[in-house]
């Protein structure tokens, strides 16, 4: 078995320095998940020395993709990077567990999402959450309101998922569904109610070899539409006396940067306060949602209480996240007195 | 004995490992055995490089508290198991690697913070702790242990107690051996101990300094108290560049000796200057890169600033000014991380050595000669860890790759006879082998020659706590 990404592999193999900052390892403390180590492990199955055993094959999956690994590197190394080429080399010998197969399968076998002409795509989020569906329709109704002409895809995109799961092909060919969807449109913005959706539009093409969408399209998060919105006076948040706080997601912080909007959002909302939630001070944000490149349940309920913590730490009542993703797994953990919305439920309490 | 997968009394051991510490937290298969075979020694990494695997050990463990840790330690000293105790895995000596197989003891989930006291200013931890979260902990309550090593973010308290390191800010808060004020700490024999609850003392010698740097070979610690700090009003940094190492390291120990209390001075020699700031700074000097800083009260500062600038124009051929020096300290980790960090083809060993100011300079130049007659080898060295009496030279060989043979032992062969030709350089001009990486394996060859009749004393305590050598064995010479 050959893993690709040979050059950062055998970097990362003996340096230690992202340890700290691995979202794996920081609720499993163990060491074989490390970015050094699997660097470690797959340097020598690059060498015919090591084989992809069962425990090695889990570590390649429990990796989040939560990319601090690549953002805490002064050097430059993503080794995020090398988790896919893991992934993708698995496949290609058959190696990839069941559940993970089915999960491939279930995201590639679903309905591909359809654009009908509209000046605003609106692309839900790829995800199997209840909230989902009704982040959608919430979100339709405020760009609505706000005089936007707009319309959502039929179905959300398993793009990035089956990316970061390894499925390279399947990958390929949604991403080139997509953009042709989009393409036939005639949108000029797309409105991606998934961070991942932005990475995807934004980035995935040169690594898939897919030609991207035309410059004079506009690829948008959901977050930095509302804000948009808000600044354009299209939306005016209603009064909340609240203590807010928010949740930074994977995507936003480490793969997009994109972070200001929420808070931004946020502070617009008169009598709110905000605390910004801060992960040992202010140094860094954990992962907490990382769902998507992650396949034990248990190491992301572990992320998701991590984050939790310290999201109740800033001693808000109402977490505010970007995704229903998130909020679903956050909400999971929280206590009554602590409620969890997506900003589309924030937003449409404004408004609806 | 060893632990063996086909073995009935292997599951016998087993089972009895599985019962202290849970099935969860033991581990037998591959990759966890294969991530505990290497650490940051080259030996290991040349090894794994031409495709080799270096001994693992036969089982892992990751005990969640002291008593665990003791049960462990019991059931090795009943089977005569050897047991390595690792904490981030992070040294360059080799301290930390399983040789003779047997329990590998990973500290890793001991890492809660279990007492800060805002009053005597310190902080107990669990001594799998890895260090930065230690810090960032201390920081949400505005103290600070002021200790900053390269590896602050993936190595462990118990870590740098176990190998004496230090941090970047040593010269003024002192190294972990200075930062101590007890242990927690599990005997070969499996009993718990307490050192004494303050640092300084006349109640018999100092217990805290027989296991601080007995690298895992006298005992396993558990738990550590150390003194922490407010953080600083203020810290200021400045730079100058020399034309020469003896007016840098003149203007160094004048520094020093009178008495300023830098928190940090660091200077580079000439081919570190190349090598590495202009690389990792953008600064495109040449001469020797001197950078020192203070922290406290602004006033104080400001007055101890000026004097060691005084101190420095007296010899400096040029002030690089204070955004030199404050770049310096925001890049203080970019040294660490490859590609600015040597790496294989390579082959590099920092040797890491102290000695008092009369005899430092000479140290130097008769490594660098010594290092420099190997063919393809070049020597670098900075300086960075300064004390009233003399300072620390972290002196680097590195090898091109065209040099090192393919074969992984002519290349360790090779390896060690430059270390060795270096180190006695330096031992027989006064120097001492190592300041703050610790001994390992890499020297503990060495540990008899460095020592002389002296090394008895470390021999017999290791005789008496570990008759039967389970502890960490060959490490340290012992």
């Amino acid at each position: 078995m050959r893993i690709r990404q040979e050059k950062t592999i055998d970097r990362c193999r003996f340096c230690f320095m992202c340890r700290h900052v691995c979202s794996v390892a920081r609720v499993t403390h163990e060491e074989s998940v490390t970015p050094r180590s699997q660097g470690l492990v797959m340097s020598l199955i690059n060498r015919d020395a090591a084989t992809p055993e069962p425990d090695v094959i889990k570590n390649i999956y429990d990796c989040t993709q939560c990319r601090w690994c690549r953002e805490w590197c002064e050097g430059g190394w993503d080794f995020s990077a090398c988790i896919v080429a893991a992934r993708e080399a698995l496949r290609e010998e058959n190696l990839v567990p069941a559940a993970v197969r089915d999960r491939i399968d279930r995201l590639a076998g679903q309905p591909r999402p359809e654009a009908q002409q509209t000046e605003t795509l609106i692309l839900a989020e790829p995800t199997w959450v209840d909230g989902a569906a009704a982040q959608t329709g919430q979100a339709e109704a405020i760009l609505s309101r706000a005089g936007i002409a707009c319309a959502a895809a039929t179905a959300p995109s398993p793009v990035f998922a089956l990316y970061a799961l390894g499925a390279r092909a399947e990958a390929t060919a949604s991403l080139s569904h997509l953009i042709s969807a989009i393409r036939d449109s005639g949108c000029r913005t797309v409105v991606a109610l998934s961070p991942a959706d932005v990475f995807a539009l934004r980035e995935l093409p040169a690594i898939l070899d897919v030609t991207a969408l035309p410059e004079s399209m506009t690829v948008i998060s959901w977050a930095d539409q509302v804000q948009t919105l808000i600044q354009s006076k299209r939306l005016a948040p209603k009064p909340v006396a609240a203590a807010f706080t928010w949740h930074d997601d994977d995507f936003s912080a480490r793969y997009t940067h994109e972070t200001a909007a929420l808070p931004a959002i946020l502070k617009l909302i008169p009598e709110a306060t905000v605390a910004d939630p801060t992960w040992k001070g202010n140094h860094a944000r954990s992962s907490g949602g990382a769902s998507c490149g992650c396949s034990d349940p248990a190491i992301i309920a572990k992320l998701a209480g991590q984050r939790l913590f310290e999201l109740q730490a800033t001693g808000a009542k109402r977490i505010i996240t970007a995704t229903a993703d998130d909020a679903a797994l956050l909400a999971g953990s929280a206590p009554a007195s602590v409620s969890v919305e997506t900003l589309s439920e924030l937003a449409a309490s404004w408004i609806l | 004995m060893q632990i063996k997968n086909d073995s009935f009394f292997s599951t016998m051991i087993l089972t009895e490992l599985e019962d202290i510490v849970g099935r969860d937290n033991m581990h037998l298969a591959s990759a966890e055995k294969l991530s505990h075979a290497v650490d940051y020694y080259w030996g290991p990494r040349v090894w794994v490089d031409r495709g080799k695997i270096p001994e693992q050990p036969d089982v892992v463990v990751y005990p969640q508290d002291t008593r665990q840790v003791s049960e462990i330690v019991k059931v090795a000293a009943q089977h005569r198991i050897p047991v390595t105790p690792w904490g981030g895995g992070a040294g360059s000596q080799g301290g930390a690697l399983p040789v003779h197989g047997g329990i590998l003891v990973d500290m890793k989930k001991m890492c809660k913070v279990t007492e800060v006291n805002a009053l005597a200013y310190t902080a107990t931890a669990e001594a799998g702790i890895i260090h930065q979260d230690f810090e960032w902990a201390l920081n949400e309550q505005g103290f600070s242990t002021m200790h900053f090593p390269a590896s602050i973010g993936c190595s462990t308290l118990g870590g740098f107690l176990a190998h004496r390191g230090t941090g970047v800010l040593s010269t003024k808060y002192g190294k972990i051996e200075d930062l101590v004020i007890n242990l927690e700490v599990v005997l070969p024999n499996g009993d718990i101990i307490n050192t004494l609850p303050v640092p300084r003392n006349a109640s018999g010698p100092d217990l805290n300094q027989v296991f601080v740097g007995s690298e895992g070979t006298l005992g396993i610690i558990t738990k550590a108290t150390v003194k922490i700090f407010d953080q600083p009003q203020c810290r200021k940094y400045w730079a100058y560049l020399f034309g020469n190492m003896h007016d840098a390291l003149d203007a160094g120990r004048k520094i020093m000796t009178r008495r300023l209390q830098p928190c940090v001075i660091r200077l580079y020699d000439e081919a570190e200057t190349v090598h590495q700031i202009h690389r990792v700074l953008g600064i495109e000097k040449d001469g020797a890169y001197l950078v020192f800083g203070f922290d406290g009260y602004e006033d104080i500062v400001d007055f101890q600033l000026r004097h060691a600038r005084d101190i420095c124009e007296e010899t400096a051929i040029e002030d690089l000014g204070s955004e030199c020096g404050q770049k310096w300290w925001d890049s203080r980790y970019k040294f660490f991380y490859p590609p600015y960090i040597m790496d294989l083809p390579e082959a590099f060993g920092t040797m890491d050595t102290v000695a008092t100011y009369d005899k430092v300079e000479e140290i130097y130049v008769g490594m660098k000669a010594a290092a420099e007659q190997f063919p393809g080898t070049k020597f670098i060295a900075h300086f960075s860890h300064w004390y009233e009496w003399g300072c620390m030279m972290y002196d680097r060989f590195i090898v091109d790759p065209a040099y090192v043979p393919e074969d992984p032992a002519e290349a360790m062969a090779m390896y060690n006879k430059i270390w060795y030709t270096c180190i006695r350089v330096a031992m027989e001009k006064g120097g001492v082998l190592n300041e703050h990486h610790g001994v390992g394996i890499k020297m503990g060859y060495l540990m008899r020659e460095q020592y002389g009749s002296a090394f008895q004393v470390i021999q017999k305590l290791k005789d008496a706590l570990d008759p039967h050598r389970i502890m960490n064995a060959d490490k340290m010479g012992l």
